[in-house]
């Protein structure tokens, strides 16, 4: 059986605002229009029946996230029901968090995550300029104002030390990394992580040229630059999951590293999904041909079939290259969903290939250069 | 589209081997290594925050 790190729940299938990048409306799936807007009671029950039947079979602790969609447009009174539905039926150590766009937060919003011990985590790409080139509403105005609004209601929170769990940013590699950086901090989170934009061979992600060009490597290996010799560092998780991965430690999510990840992902109509940023590869890519929900199927029964365990393998590059690449340990062939290409599926490297040794080798080379001045 | 196959991981830098047990983290200039070190030094494995479109705070010591 494979265990579960993660829990992914889509309580809402729709968003507020519409990312130019998104994988989940605006790479070519359309799985989100057939799906209930909000997640109803009778699915949140078995959600959480799944979730009992989780901590039973498994005994490696998981984290359960709220995602969407936009999970906050389920509304304050219902997103207090659900977070005390699913509560009830894990222990109580169990992370739960969610990931917002920050436009709906409100202090009956942070009252609630409080309650029920959920942290948040704000989708923010960098200064206004930055911002709202991708992150914009379905006016196509940008959103920076109203998301920073809700950043700072977060911060000004008497429980901000425990409800604010980080920012998550997209990349524009047209963007200058100090800048970014900079602006960043003056947010005071906890840490900050990064994405690629998503893409494939078929369809390159915007802003990448062609595969062997390098944009995105060179964005990561001037913000390496930066970091590694700041004073006063605000923690990034994709570059030390990178870095510890050099110094031969472990990371900490896909994308980076040979992992063993187990994502389990509940649409907002009970039904299992692959992870979903497949979505990006082709419409209904992250969907199970065993059609399994958790309201007609257990958990035991889904984690032990052959099916599950293949996607969970995805995971893991199989391309030639990656396997003989002096970098796989530390690049892990990058994520699943930039290996796709049309004509063979996930068997390639990543779109993000040349950019992820681009940056490997920067790390190398500072680490060594900083060491070399100590030594 | 360009063959993927023809990206050449010969470009790829080669690894090079460091011994943690050696470094003094107090004389490293640059905090985050410092503290990276440390961290591999004493990693427990823990991939329950794995999910890579949700941040979470990946140290909760610091």
């Amino acid at each position: 059986m494979i265990e579960i790190d993660t829990v992914l729940i889509k309580v809402v299938s729709r968003c507020n605002i519409n990312c130019t990048y998104c994988y989940v409306y605006n790479m070519g799936d359309s799985g989100w229009a057939e799906m209930p807007n909000h997640i109803s009671s009778e699915t949140t029950q078995a959600v959480a029946k799944a979730l009992d039947e989780l901590t039973r079979i498994q005994t490696r602790p998981f984290a359960v996230v709220l995602h969407g969609g936009e999970p906050l447009l389920i509304g304050p009174r219902k997103l207090d029901r659900v977070l005390s539905e699913l509560r009830s039926a894990v222990p109580s150590a169990t992370s739960f968090g969610l990931q917002t766009n920050g436009i709906l937060i409100t202090e009956e919003v942070l009252d609630i995550c409080f309650k029920h011990k959920t942290t948040i985590s704000v989708s923010i790409d960098g200064p206004k300029h930055v911002h709202d080139r991708g992150r914009i509403g379905h006016d196509a105005l940008g959103t920076y104002d109203r998301v920073l609004e809700g950043i700072n209601r977060l911060r000004r929170h008497p429980n901000a030390a425990f409800l604010f769990s980080g920012l998550l940013a997209v990349i524009d590699p047209t963007s200058d990394p100090g800048e970014v950086y900079e602006f960043f901090k003056t947010l005071d989170p906890p840490g900050i992580d990064f994405l690629y934009r998503d893409g494939n061979h078929t369809r390159l992600p915007e802003g990448k040229e062609s595969l062997r060009s390098t944009e995105y490597g060179e964005w990561l290996a001037r913000l390496v630059d930066i970091y590694l010799l700041d004073q006063n560092p605000l923690p990034i998780r994709f570059i030390d999951d990178l870095i510890k991965l050099t110094l031969g430690g472990k990371g900490t999510k896909d994308g980076a590293g040979l992992t063993d990840f187990g994502i389990l992902v509940i649409d907002t109509d009970g039904s299992i999904t692959k992870n979903d940023t497949l979505k990006s590869s082709f419409n209904g890519a992250d969907r199970f041909a065993q059609g399994w929900s958790v309201q007609s199927n257990s958990l035991i029964e889904i984690l032990s079939s052959d099916e599950f365990a293949e996607s969970h393998a995805l995971q893991r590059p199989t391309s030639k290259i990656c396997l003989s690449c002096p970098e796989l340990l530390v690049c892990g062939g990058g994520m699943t969903l930039h290996r796709w290409r049309d004509i063979n599926g996930y068997d390639n490297t990543s779109v993000y290939c040349a950019d992820q040794l681009l940056v490997i080798g920067q790390i190398r080379n500072q680490v060594a250069a900083i060491q070399a001045k100590c030594a | 589209m360009e063959d993927l196959n023809t990206v050449k991981t010969a470009e790829a830098p080669q690894p090079a081997g460091i011994d943690l047990s050696e470094i003094d983290v107090s004389k490293l200039p640059s905090p985050v290594l410092a503290r990276l070190i440390e961290e591999v030094r004493n990693e427990e494995p823990s991939g329950i925050d794995a999910y890579s479109r949700f941040h979470n705070r990946h140290n909760r010591s610091r």
